[in-house]
């Protein structure tokens, strides 16, 4: 039996666990763990899994597909109880979309992350995937370790040093401008009309969730929440929502801050839940209908951030990919990033 | 905002087309006012391109106060299918006959929204001839995103 080395002649800032027996996920998962200085210990199931010592282990990979017939919420458990306290990265490709949204109710897991061509539930005859995209997981897991307490907008779903455009919304007016001009710059670089589409669903949802569910008071109650979307806002200087957005050819990123906070793993469990159930997705008349913005601009993005320090801020974040077909784009599923609670 | 064009069709019915964003100020108002009890209601909806979560709402209202009229949808927009798969009750009893739906040519490369059947695996069974070079269409998307699949 080989022995386990992690010998590195690379400096490294911790290890990671990756569960899976898919090579093609495992040379993206390791790349995305390389990438941000993280050595990877494999195991080839969850019996296989090697003990590390406290502190070593920074996050865990666990590949649903090691068993497609479990439980993914008791594989979850599993790991979590065998790494306390390790932040989980969950992929999939066989029935990806549900099994990915059936690990939400884990705390411990905050990244989900589709297999590439996994995500549409094709016949198991024409099934093909790949891994989950090394590039995207890389970002995600380089915002986690950074533990930035501030939004970051869209800059860190761009090629580094990109270009953003910024915005700051006050009114309903002020929403309908800034979506113009997200759809001005969508326009101009001639994107296809399903790729428009999922773009200015994403910014109009982002921008009435900030302006309509966010703002509390001081008891933390919803101030607007109940208030009917048909009629116009005006929003306090000190409840101004920010947006931030840019195209780098590769993908379109649309970034809302508010400062509030107020978003938690509860609420957008809520809302994702209705893609699994979708007679249980019907708004009440005039009101945001319990998250199903949310849930829109989850099916029209690529990936979804959410991050939040109470009382501080929410920003959310969707990336559109928009580089190759509207097939491709679909092809590569929804990817959902948590940074909430100050925790990794 | 969306525009409505009404006119008669041809076996008595009401016919309107709608182009724009469905939101929140979508009522059918003129389509509602315009339409006799009983009286068939077909609806092209090819020029919706896209449904905010508000709309989802005023357009189930739409549907809902068209009552007991036959109902018939046409080209629905990609914006429209792909809603209805996500809510599958968005159009009440409506019965929807066609979907104008992105494809591509494989063989030059145009880009072509084009309208096909609404049934189950219509995007390869029914796959459109390129108006351009003539060749056979691939589907710019998946079935399960646009089309029926139960
Ligand atoms: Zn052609």
């Amino acid at each position: 039996m080989a022995l386990l080395s992690t010998d590195s002649p690379l400096p490294l800032h911790g290890r990671g666990a990756v569960v899976t027996r898919h090579p093609a996920t495992i040379r993206r998962v390791a790349q995305a763990l390389g990438a941000v200085g993280i050595g990877v210990n494999h195991a080839l199931s969850t019996d296989q899994m090697q003990k590390a010592s406290v502190g070593q282990l920074r996050v865990v990979v666990l590949d649903l597909d090691v068993d497609p017939d479990a439980d993914p919420l008791a594989l979850v458990r599993q790991v979590s109880e065998f790494y306390p306290g390790v932040p989980v990265v969950v992929c999939a490709g066989v029935h990806a979309k549900k099994r990915l949204l059936a690990t939400l109710p884990s705390p411990v897991v905050r990244h989900i992350v589709p297999k590439l061509g996994g995500w549409v539930d094709v016949p198991s005859e024409q099934r093909s995937f790949d891994g989950p995209d090394e590039q995207d997981l890389a970002v995600a897991l380089r915002r986690a370790f950074a533990d930035e307490a501030s939004p970051l907008g869209a800059q860190p779903y761009l090629i580094q040093g990109f270009s953003t455009t910024e915005a700051i919304v006050g009114s309903t007016e002020d929403k309908e401008r800034a979506l113009e001009s997200v759809m001005q710059l969508a326009a101009a670089l001639e994107l296809s009309d399903e790729k428009k589409r999922r773009i200015e669903v994403a910014t109009e949802e982002l921008l009435l969730n900030a302006i309509y569910d966010a703002p509390r008071d001081e008891a933390g109650e919803a101030t607007h929440a109940k208030l009917d979307r048909r009629n116009p806002v005006k929003l306090a200087g000190d409840q101004q929502v920010k947006l931030r957005y840019g195209c780098d050819g590769r993908n379109f990123v649309v970034s809302v801050a508010d400062r509030y906070g107020a978003l938690d793993r509860g609420s957008i469990q809520r809302s994702l839940s209705k893609l699994l159930d979708p007679q249980r997705a019907r708004p009440a008349p005039g009101t945001s209908g319990a998250g199903l913005g949310l849930m829109l601009t989850y099916g029209a993005a690529n990936q979804l951030i959410a991050h939040a320090v109470p009382g501080r801020f929410t920003e959310v974040t969707a990336v559109m990919h928009v580089s190759g077909s509207n097939r491709t784009a679909l092809a590569r599923g929804s990817a959902l990033h948590l940074y909430l609670d100050g925790a990794l | 905002m969306v525009k409505i064009e009404i006119g008669p069709s041809d076996n008595g019915g009401l016919r309107a087309s709608v182009v724009g964003k469905i939101d929140e100020n979508f009522e059918g108002q003129e389509v509602l006012k315009q339409a006799r009890p009983g009286q068939r209601v077909t609806l092209r909806l090819d020029g919706v391109r896209s449904i905010s979560s508000l709309g989802v709402r005023a357009l189930e209202h739409f549907m809902q106060q068209l009552g007991d009229r036959e109902v018939v949808l046409e080209d629905i927009s990609a914006a429209v299918a792909n809603q209805v798969t996500m809510i599958p009750n968005l159009l009440g009893r409506a019965t929807v006959t066609s979907a104008k739906l992105p494809f591509v040519c494989p063989s030059c490369g145009v880009e072509e929204a084009r309208s096909i059947p609404y049934v189950r695996d219509a995007a390869t069974t029914h796959a459109p001839a390129c108006s351009g070079c003539g060749a056979k269409m691939d589907f710019d998307g998946f079935s399960e995103e646009y089309l029926p699949h139960a």
